[in-house]
């Protein structure tokens, strides 16, 4: 269906400023209300990049040293704990494919978000300062190097969460102490100034600590999706819950928010109630993601685009095709990471970035 | 109908607008006329119930605006920007079926009824035909006739709407700042069309006196906050209201062809008074 862009508009070589009926071109241009009724694209989007995600989540942990069959898997004529392939595929695969799914849906849908929020293209879930509370969070603890668990959840996940939403809320109250409502521009302007210091921070820390600890602290940054079990995905999945509940309430003042705040606001919209929600659920999301994952980047970014140039700006189709596309594409770059040297494994972050950079530099050349 | 009774408006702890009255009689068309920095956009934004007044009411058929819920004050008065600048690529028809908003509930899709009401609103101000483009490409005068379909499919009623119909009122912040002649004239035209056909009220900000001159019954002077006048504009617009407003002198007369009032400058005065 692509952009409606290139749509021909009947028999008009160039646009008409002449004060013209629809009358002349009605025969010309197929009725538009199939092709734009919002139900039908979104049942053709979900059904193609959901079944994407499924077929990706099925496929991937068949991938690996061993070699399993699904027909084995699901054999029930032998016992579970006497099915090696039942155990690889649930206990030892699935939940690292279960937790692709998880992050990098949040991340796609956080960039699709926070880009509206912002009104600019070029967000990232990451621009607004929270990954890098994250970060700081994580290096802390494994520098320090606390060992406390809460209730069988690692340290690492759950500082990491704290220094995302710690981060998100210094940007917050930033972006709102001096103003009417929320301003977009402190809110950026906040982020990057906090990514930066506290990507300095973590620095300075680095240089005076020793050698494992920075080895560990590094790894943890290249992101990685070796949860290790459903522990972790169990714990961030009421987070990222409430997450997607928020999210499901904005799509279509997000396409309002686009043509500006009065704008949006003449037409009834709750700007500065729309702002808040796209800011926790999208910041939740994705402080949840990095706690389970590390910071994994382009997602946020290639995916929306992408998706944006298949189906439209419609934020109410945009969205849900975000969250099943960037989850296929994370998945698929894991199996990627773990296949492409085998049996060494590559971190997942270096597989997104050395794919989704390249592409992201040829849609910017191919757009404009 | 739309009544501005004694507003004023501060920024922080500046001064802004100050005693602000005039009223807007049902199907008026009104000219908010004065320099840049006169508080002209802030006037527009209070009565568009964006911003709330400091001091003063702003009443729109009796009812204060604060007491309008934001889809009740949507469905009845809209506005339009200077520039819309719209940050992804929507089509036409999605920008126009954005002033389907304050009709929809949370979760409710557009259906047929609210296509038909944004078509007929592209169709009103002559962009039918651009339905599929993308919005992004368009030029400054088809873009601003879009974004008025857009504010006209706010008006536009589904069959379940019963009651008598409201009044509307149409909001238009300098609506020719940054169009040529051509389009300037486009503009014009459709909102004396809108004005004359659907008995729509609008109230239009700019400093184009000869734009004002060509579309509005009605005027209020705006210098630094405080109405200068307001009434008529055969009888607000003269030489000496012209000399208040911009410090300039200008020859104002009746155009023999164009049917309206003309505004020559003439000479900038002296800035006697800061």
């Amino acid at each position: 269906m692509g952009t409606m862009s290139n749509e021909p508009t009947g028999s008009t070589k160039r646009p008409s400023r002449r004060l013209s009926a629809s009358a002349n071109k009605a025969p010309l241009v197929p009725p538009a209300d199939r092709r734009w009724s919002l139900r039908r694209r979104l049942t053709i989007a979900l059904g193609g990049f959901g079944g994407l995600a499924i077929a990706t989540l099925v496929v991937a942990p068949l991938v690996g040293p061993t070699p399993i069959t699904l027909a084995r898997v699901f054999d029930t004529s032998v016992p579970f704990t006497e099915n090696v392939d039942a155990q690889i595929f649930f206990i030892a695969r699935l939940p690292r494919a279960l937790a692709g799914i998880l992050v990098g849906a949040s991340l796609a849908v956080a960039g699709v978000v926070f880009q509206a929020l912002l009104r600019n293209p070029l967000a990232t879930p990451f621009t607004l300062g929270v990954s890098a509370g994250a970060s700081l969070g994580a290096m802390l603890v494994i520098t320090l190097g606390l060992p406390v668990a809460l209730g069988g959840i690692p340290a690492v996940p759950i500082a990491s969460l704290l220094g995302s939403l710690g981060a998100a809320s210094v940007v917050y109250t930033m972006a709102t102490l001096r103003h009417r409502g929320l301003s977009t521009t402190v809110l950026l302007l906040a982020g990057v100034t906090l990514n930066s210091f506290f990507s300095a921070i973590i620095m300075f820390v680095q240089y005076s600590s020793d050698f494992a600890q920075t080895f560990q602290t590094v790894r943890w940054l290249m992101g990685n999706l070796d949860v290790g079990g459903f522990q972790p995905i169990f714990a961030a999945l009421p987070l990222l819950a409430i997450a997607f509940v928020m999210f499901g309430t904005l799509p279509r003042a997000l396409n309002l928010l686009t043509l500006g705040n009065d704008s949006a606001a003449a037409r009834g919209v709750d700007v500065l109630r729309v702002q808040r929600v796209a800011f926790l659920s999208a910041s939740l999301a994705t402080g949840a993601a990095v706690s389970l994952s590390g910071p994994i980047g382009f997602i946020g970014i290639v995916i929306p685009h992408l998706i944006r140039l298949v189906v439209g700006a419609d934020h109410r189709i945009v969205m849900p095709a975000s969250a099943c596309l960037g989850a296929a594409f994370l998945v698929a770059c894991d199996v990627a990471a773990r296949s492409v040297m085998a049996p060494l494994e590559l971190p997942v972050g270096v597989i997104t970035a050395l794919t989704g950079g390249p592409f992201f530099l040829w849609l910017l050349v191919r757009r404009r | 109908m739309l009544q501005v009774a004694n507003v004023s408006f501060a920024y922080d702890k500046r001064l802004v607008l100050s005693d602000v009255s005039f009223d807007l009689a049902p199907g008026g068309l009104l000219g908010i006329l004065g320099p840049n920095g006169s508080g002209k956009t802030t006037l527009l934004r209070l009565l568009g119930g964006l911003l709330r007044p400091s001091a003063g009411q702003v009443v729109l058929d009796g009812r204060d605006l604060g007491s309008i819920t934001k889809a009740g004050l949507a469905k009845r008065m809209a506005m339009v920007p200077q520039e819309t600048y719209v940050a992804f690529d929507y089509s036409v028809l999605e920008v126009a079926m954005m002033g389907r908003y304050p009709h929809l509930r949370t979760f409710e899709v557009e259906g047929p009824e609210d296509i038909e009401v944004a078509r007929a609103a592209l169709a009103e101000t002559g962009t039918a035909n651009l339905e599929q483009r993308s919005f992004m490409t368009l030029s400054g005068g088809e873009k601003q006739r879009v974004v008025i379909a857009s504010a006209l499919a706010q008006f536009g009623r589904r069959a379940a709407d019963t009651g008598r119909r409201p009044v509307e009122v149409l909001l238009l912040d300098e609506p020719t700042a940054s169009l040529d002649l051509g389009y300037q004239l486009d503009i014009a035209s459709t909102i004396r069309r809108l004005n004359n056909d659907r008995s729509t009220a609008i109230v239009i900000s700019t400093h184009d006196l000869n734009f004002a001159a060509s579309v509005c019954d009605q005027v209020v002077l705006l210098r630094q906050g405080c109405v200068l006048a307001a009434g008529p504009i055969h009888e607000i617009l003269r030489p000496d209201t012209v000399k208040d407003l911009y410090n300039v002198d200008a020859v104002v007369e009746q155009h023999a062809t164009a049917g309206h009032l003309t505004i020559v400058p003439l000479a900038r005065r002296a800035t006697d008074t800061p």
